[in-house]
């Protein structure tokens, strides 16, 4: 049961991912790789910030702002200078991979006898819980809630229509090359704030973590925009809530595979494969009609 | 109103294939003037139309609105004068987003998109009643996706998202030429009320030798990036489709 447990926690904490991946891969329409970085990005930041001894609330707003930064890099190289995304998302992964380690200091940063914010500290108190309940659902619920308001506002509103119609957009008076280094910018540091969840959930920051990460966010944004499908919702706050949904769930069946007993070293493997398959299926259903 | 002075547009300057769009271009267009621009493909009404959008930039030359030098103002900047329509009736809206949130955002043109739901029930009900007189029953569909909508219902919308916020000029690209001759006709007459009622400046270009005689006050004939006619009210009146037929010929 612990084990389906920590399948939730995790999916509650990869929301934020999914949000991110919302942004820039169905709102901005643009496959961004800058994510595997920005996310252990976030993480590196906060193992920084708690050997320097910052409170909890700056380490969170320093990880969202560096992840946002790398984010609004990748929306620079793309727009300023015409690279194209993939490889804008590409190029900035790479660097973080150099920053990150420079960050960290060592490739991999325990965290197992600091204060975090599931962790007082102390090594030998077992930690109750329903305090990773708490922070998980608290964190899901006020980003969900955040960004449904968000992207109702008339910034959102030209945010969402940026990726759609740019011709359109412009003509409505956006700046549309801002509008994507801020949207970029903002969905990897919401990237980051997974990156600073889960690396205090683990108890380390690795410097490989965030290798095929951005694969779990967009399973996660299929998976719920699946069933959203299926229930003929198209209102942002159901899609927003589609993608907490279908980030535990895609943790359930990942954990459902482990516990049939499924070799760990063949995880990615099944990853990749259950995205192919949320990423096929609709399509081939599509096409059957 | 909008005053074009020795404009020139080149495409693939230096290059054998090189082709003058503009060649030194000057226009006037008075306030609330209503100018056709017909010519045939590649005789640069095109070109004049994204020049005044700010899609294109020209080689050379000005553009001014109401004394205000724009020639290097980019699209989105000009957007505080110029609504557009476009010749695919696809392109004037943004399909995922409800017909509600395309009207917010046009009736935002001109401002700053902030962080305040402008989509509340007393904008519902304005956009509500203006859509009703389309007669096209969508007033009760505002939260669908406009892209489950016809490209003539479509481009009426757009028509009426122009005048949302406060606007000048309107620029219509041949806005029928995706459509239906019906829908062709109500949007020609929707197009014409609009123009009227807010006391735009309006250009359109067109291939439809019946609109260019039914409607505008000023028709202009272009041909290789130069004007070859340029013909006011009185004498447009008497004008026949078949006189602009013999035009082209």
């Amino acid at each position: 049961m612990n084990f389906y447990l920590t399948a939730i926690f995790l999916g509650l904490g990869l929301s934020a991912l999914g949000f991110g991946i919302f942004i820039s891969m169905r709102i901005f329409r643009i496959p961004d790789i800058t994510t595997d970085g920005s996310y252990t990005l976030g993480a590196a930041m906060t193992s920084a910030c708690i050997a320097w001894q910052l409170p909890l609330s700056a380490s969170l707003l320093i990880s969202f702002l560096a992840g946002f930064l790398a984010g609004s890099t990748t929306g620079i190289i793309h727009t300023k200078l015409k690279v194209n995304a993939l490889l804008s998302g590409i190029i900035v992964m790479t660097a973080l991979y150099s920053i990150n380690l420079s960050i960290m200091g060592k490739p991999n940063i325990p965290m197992m006898d600091v204060k975090t914010i599931f962790n007082n500290g102390d090594l030998f108190t077992q930690v109750s819980q329903w305090r990773y309940v708490v922070v998980f659902i608290l964190f899901a619920g006020v980003l969900w809630a955040g960004l449904t308001y968000l992207l109702q506002t008339d910034f959102g509103i030209a945010m969402r229509a940026t990726g759609e119609n740019e011709t359109m957009v412009r003509a409505q008076g956006v700046n549309t090359t801002r509008m994507k280094i801020i949207g970029l910018g903002l969905a990897n540091g919401l990237v980051a704030i997974s990156g600073f969840l889960i690396c205090q959930y683990q108890g380390f920051t690795d410097i490989n973590m965030g290798i095929g990460i951005v694969i779990v966010g967009l399973g996660s944004v299929m998976i719920g925009e699946s069933f959203l499908r299926i229930l003929g919702i198209h209102h942002i706050a159901a899609r927003l809530a589609g993608i907490v949904a279908g980030s535990i769930l895609f943790r359930i069946i990942l954990a459902m595979a482990l516990d049939s007993g499924l070799n760990t070293n063949l995880l990615k493997l099944i990853t990749a494969a259950l995205v192919l398959l949320f990423v096929a299926v609709p399509e081939l259903l599509k096409k059957r009609k | 109103m909008i005053r074009i002075t020795s404009l020139n547009l080149r495409f693939k300057r230096g290059s054998s294939e090189e082709i003058q769009a503009l060649s030194d271009f000057h226009l006037d267009i008075a306030s609330k003037e209503f100018l056709i621009l017909l010519g045939e493909n590649g005789s640069g009404k095109s070109s004049l139309l994204n020049c005044l959008a700010g899609s294109l930039f020209p080689d050379s030359g000005s553009i001014e609105i109401d004394g205000q030098n724009i020639t290097k103002y980019t699209d989105y900047q000009r957007s505080k004068w110029i609504a557009r329509i476009f010749q695919n009736p696809l392109s004037g809206t943004a399909a995922e987003l409800s017909i509600l949130e395309n009207f917010r955002l046009a009736s935002q043109r001109t401002q700053k998109k902030l962080f305040g739901i402008g989509t509340n029930s007393s904008f519902k009900k304005q956009v509500q009643e203006k859509v009703a007189r389309l007669q096209m029953g969508l007033e009760n569909k505002l939260d669908m996706p406009i892209g489950n909508l016809s490209g003539g219902q479509r481009q009426a919308l757009t028509l009426l998202m122009a005048v949302m916020d406060e606007s000048k000029i309107l620029l219509l690209d041949e806005p029928t030429a995706a459509l239906d001759p019906k829908s062709s006709a109500l949007l020609m007459q929707l197009a014409d009320k609009i123009i009227h009622d807010y006391d735009l400046t309006a250009v359109l270009v067109t291939h439809q030798l019946k609109e260019a005689c039914a409607y505008g006050n000023r028709i202009i004939q272009m041909k290789e990036g130069k004007i070859i006619r340029d013909i006011g009210q009185a004498e447009k009146e008497k004008l026949k489709p078949e006189d602009l037929f013999h035009w082209f010929h």
